[in-house]
């Protein structure tokens, strides 16, 4: 489009233009015919007034003063004739002013009025004709034009001409409407103008472009007028006198057709652009439109609503593809629907499945805790009759109903020792699974953190003197009272110092020590036994689980460390060993800071 | 692509409705300025006549476009002598928007009328005696002041006086009728008697003192017969004022009297001389008009008319027993037979 409208601008300024050029031409050539015609009228003029004036300054018949009074005469009839002539004079040989004829003054005779160095007198004789600079007069400008008597007095005939006749002559050149047709003299004085104003003001048009040009010779054919509006214009010369006429017309006036022609063309530009604008925004709708549906509607097929469709009642490609869009979008619900049930039906089998794992869970439970339930109801019930056998076998051993041999002797130590370690048995089971059972309540009371290790110590001394194993306690600075259960505590160090004591072989020793670190009580008991390897650090602590080792000592029930852990956690503490084999074991306990008062 | 169809309607509708659009814009040229219509209050004095140019003047504003009544309200007083000035102020007070004010008196009492610095209404003169000597305008080609005009020979006096030779082959008393009060009688009396002291023959100047009519009548019932050959009126007052009055009292006393116009004789005297007046009231709407259009008077160039007119009454000079050389008469524009 900007190129259709590109070239139609082009070529419609390119028509202005050259029209505009044309005009021009045709409008200075016209205004040149014009500005010739009324100089050659005022050449005309001049010459007839130059006849007249030769007329008149024929020698006269009579001499003498009949001759003068016959030249007053003479003169009378010419300024009758020709209003513009305001004086004649004669001027005789010796530059004597003899006749003074007017219109105004009263007719002088002889006035004597002494000429004969003035150029009116000395040019015409001279060159039998002359003509004066333009003066002013009375405000109007004035032209002195003096011609040679033939020979017999040889004088001359001087007359002084009101220039405002020529008014009517340079009027008859104007141009158009607006149009108008001056002279200046060869100063650039005017000496007629269709504003009399102007002339009676003694204006100079020298300083306007085509007056200046013209003096010089040249030609401007866009010159101002003493407004300053640009004018159209030409000159022609006037030959005896040195004058220019001007023929001028306004720009504005002088192209006023060619601006009809401009506006034309301009409005023609116009409705055509129009034209083509409002056909691209209906095309641009018809294209647009649809599209930005189609537009819509993917936006919201996007953002889910697949039943979204398209309406487009037209039969053209944009037609075609809302069909395909809306058959897209069809197939796309369907998938999408098919999709969905079958996440529904796995959704429903998981939630099934999850349903029975529940189940079997809770089943699970309750079997745990049946197997807690019974283990505790079966350890009491166990101890009962175990209780009988320690009894009897004391009894029996201590000899209070009679002696027995060495061999009874030796059988009831191995029943009592037997009992006795069952006893420990079934009361860590008791214990292990009231705590599972979740039926251990602690009684939870400050204490003193250091009677407990050595009470503990104490317990385990006489056993460490028998296999030569040394007990140590470091110092606990800053521990004493901590809060718990001192007794469940107790139970803790008792099993990690009798399990230190018990692996840890002649002259080895065990190390025990409490600390604050990170604002948790730490006590660890270290030994110097045979360790134990990375991969059983963990199992140690579940129930009946036991090193190689402690399977070797037949010692131990597998369940003090799992008791243990099961105690401290239920204070809220961790417990862990740190060993390798052939390092020693370094058993670790931590209380939360909490129950440090 | 299929196009569609409808577009080109779509496009000739927006023209046409651009066409008429442009056309309403065309047609809204008319304006509605409730512009008071300018008034120019013109004034003259000498209730015995009407100056031809008053005439010529309206028909030429008429001409360019100022039509009396409808765009233009023209105030005509014409006035005794001793209304001017009042007159002259009450167009002042009116505010008109030009006074025209013809021939001395009433150039005077404008003149004064306007020249308070709020009272500088423009002053378009017609006829001055002479508007640079007594203080009109500055110069003739840039008045300067709120007075410009035109004017046109006019008492001619030592012109006519040749003239009345010429004609009147018998002239050597002329009873020359003045009036001290006019401040132009001096001027006017000096080329007037140089004039006679060129002549071709002696003329005696029979001079005589009048302000008012009743003098005048006086002057006329004291002539003896024989002691004037003729009558002439130099004081311009007198001729404003007087004319037809001494028109009368010289028929009656056989004597012939010149005129400035040639309206004088047509009505008996025996010749006139002077300016045409109709043509000066034409050029004179060319001021009122440029006035009215915006420009200042100080800016318009008074305008000197040179023509003159010699008419010649042959019929009064038959009566008067008066031989009018035949060179004469075809030297007179306007010959009344």
């Amino acid at each position: 489009m900007t190129l259709v409208v590109a070239a139609v601008v082009s070529v419609g300024l390119t028509e202005l233009y050259f029209s505009y050029q044309d005009s021009k031409r045709a409008l200075t050539r016209f205004e040149l015919d014009k500005a010739s015609a009324a100089a050659t009228s005022i050449e005309q003029l001049v010459q007839n007034l130059l006849l007249e004036l030769d007329a008149v300054a024929q020698p006269t018949a009579a001499s003498g003063p009949a001759g003068l009074r016959q030249r007053n005469q003479d003169f009378h009839r010419l300024l009758d004739r020709d209003s513009s002539i305001g004086r004649v004079s004669y001027v005789g040989r010796n530059g004597r002013e003899q006749v003074r004829t007017s219109a105004l003054e009263t007719d002088r005779i002889d006035s004597g009025a002494d000429l004969s160095g003035s150029p009116k007198f000395l040019v015409a004789r001279s060159k039998h004709r002359y003509f004066g600079p333009v003066y002013f007069e009375n405000g109007s400008p004035h032209l002195t034009v003096s011609v040679a008597e033939r020979p017999p007095g040889h004088g001359a005939v001087v007359a002084e001409i009101d220039l405002r006749s020529i008014r009517q002559v340079i009027d008859r050149a104007r141009v158009g409407k607006a149009g108008y047709a001056y002279a200046v003299d060869s100063r650039g004085e005017l000496v007629t103008h269709p504003n009399i104003n102007l002339v009676l003001r003694h204006t100079s048009f020298a300083s306007l472009p085509q007056v200046r040009a013209a003096l010089r010779g040249n030609a401007v054919t866009v010159g101002r007028d003493e407004k300053g509006r640009k004018v159209l214009s030409a000159f022609q010369a006037i030959n005896p006198l040195g004058w220019r006429v001007f023929v001028e017309q306004p720009l504005s006036e002088a192209f006023a057709p060619l601006k009809s022609a401009i506006w034309r063309t301009a409005f023609l530009l116009f409705a055509f652009l129009l034209l083509a604008i409002a056909t691209s925004v209906l095309l641009a709708r018809r294209l647009v439109r649809p599209i930005e549906s189609i537009q819509t509607a993917a936006a919201k097929i996007g953002s889910g609503s697949l039943n979204q469709r398209i309406e487009i009642p037209s039969n053209d490609e944009l037609g075609a593809l809302a069909a395909e869009f809306n058959h897209m979008a069809a197939r796309l619900q369907e998938s999408y629907s098919g999709l969905e049930h079958k996440v529904e039906e796995r959704t429903r089998e998981l939630a099934t499945a999850l349903t029975e794992l529940d189940e079997k869970s809770r089943e699970l439970e309750a079997a745990s805790r049946h197997k807690s339930e019974f283990l505790a109801n079966m350890s009491h019930e166990l101890r009962t009759p175990l209780n009988a056998i320690i009894g009897f076998s004391q009894v029996l051993n201590e000899k209070l109903f009679g002696e027995v041999n060495e061999k009874q002797a030796e059988y009831l130590q191995d029943i009592l020792t037997s009992a006795n370690h069952l006893l420990a048995l079934i009361n860590d089971i008791l214990d292990l699974s009231k705590v599972e059972a979740g039926q251990v309540e602690l009684s939870v009371a400050p204490f003193s953190l250091r009677e407990a290790l050595e009470g503990g110590i104490v317990m385990v001394r006489e056993r460490a003197s028998n296999d030569s194993v040394e007990v140590a306690l470091s110092d606990t600075p800053g521990i004493d009272l901590v809060c718990g259960d001192e007794r469940r505590i107790r139970q803790v160090i008792f099993n990690l110092l009798s399990n230190a004591v018990k692996f840890t072989p002649a002259g080895g020793s065990v190390y025990v020590q409490a600390a604050q670190v990170n604002g948790e009580v730490r006590v660890s008991v270290a030994d110097t036994g045979p360790g134990i390897a990375p991969e059983d650090h963990e199992r140690i602590f579940e129930e009946f689980q036991q090193t190689e080792t402690g399977v070797g000592q037949r010692e131990g029930t597998g369940l003090g460390l799992a008791l243990s852990k099961r105690l401290v956690e239920l204070h809220g503490g961790r417990i862990w060993v740190d060993s390798a084999l052939g390092q020693g074991s370094t058993f670790v306990f931590t209380l939360p800071s909490t129950h440090a008062s | 692509m299929k196009l569609p169809s409808r577009t080109a309607g779509v496009g000739l509708g927006s023209a046409v409705v651009l066409l008429s659009l442009l056309t309403a814009c065309n047609g809204n040229g008319g304006k509605s300025s409730a512009k008071p219509i300018p008034r120019v209050g013109l004034m003259h004095v000498g209730t015995d006549h009407i100056p031809p140019s008053r005439d010529t003047l309206e028909a030429r504003l008429k001409q360019l476009g100022w039509i009396n009544g409808q765009n233009i309200k023209l105030v005509w007083r014409n006035l005794e002598p001793d209304q001017a000035e009042a007159q002259a102020k009450e167009f002042v007070r009116q505010r008109v928007n030009v006074i025209v004010a013809f021939e001395d008196q009433s150039i005077r009492a404008a003149q004064a009328a306007t020249a308070g610095p709020k009272d500088r209404i423009p002053v378009v003169f017609l006829h001055p005696s002479d508007p640079v000597r007594d203080g009109l305008v500055k110069s003739l080609s840039r008045p300067g002041g709120n007075l410009t005009g035109i004017f046109g020979a006019r008492d001619v006096v030592a012109k006519q006086l040749e003239l009345y030779a010429l004609l009147v082959p018998n002239l050597h008393r002329v009873l020359t009728l003045i009036d001290p009060n006019d401040p132009a009688t001096g001027r006017l009396l000096a080329q007037y008697r140089a004039a006679a002291s060129v002549s071709g023959r002696p003329i005696e100047l029979v001079i005589r003192k009048v302000s008012t009519a009743r003098d005048l009548q006086r002057v006329f019932q004291s002539l003896r017969p024989g002691e004037v050959d003729g009558a002439f009126l130099l004081s311009p007052i007198l001729r404003l004022n007087f004319s037809a009055l001494t028109i009368r009292l010289a028929t009656r006393a056989k004597l012939p009297v010149q005129a400035h116009r040639k309206d004088w004789v047509e009505k008996g005297a025996l010749f006139s001389y002077g300016a045409d007046l109709g043509p000066i009231g034409r050029r004179a709407a060319r001021y009122v008009d440029r006035i009215l259009r915006g420009t200042p008077p100080a800016d318009l160039a008074v305008e000197v008319v040179p023509d003159v007119e010699f008419a010649i009454n042959l019929k009064t000079a038959s009566k008067l027993g008066i031989r009018v050389p035949q060179q004469m008469i075809i030297r007179a524009d306007e010959v009344y037979r």
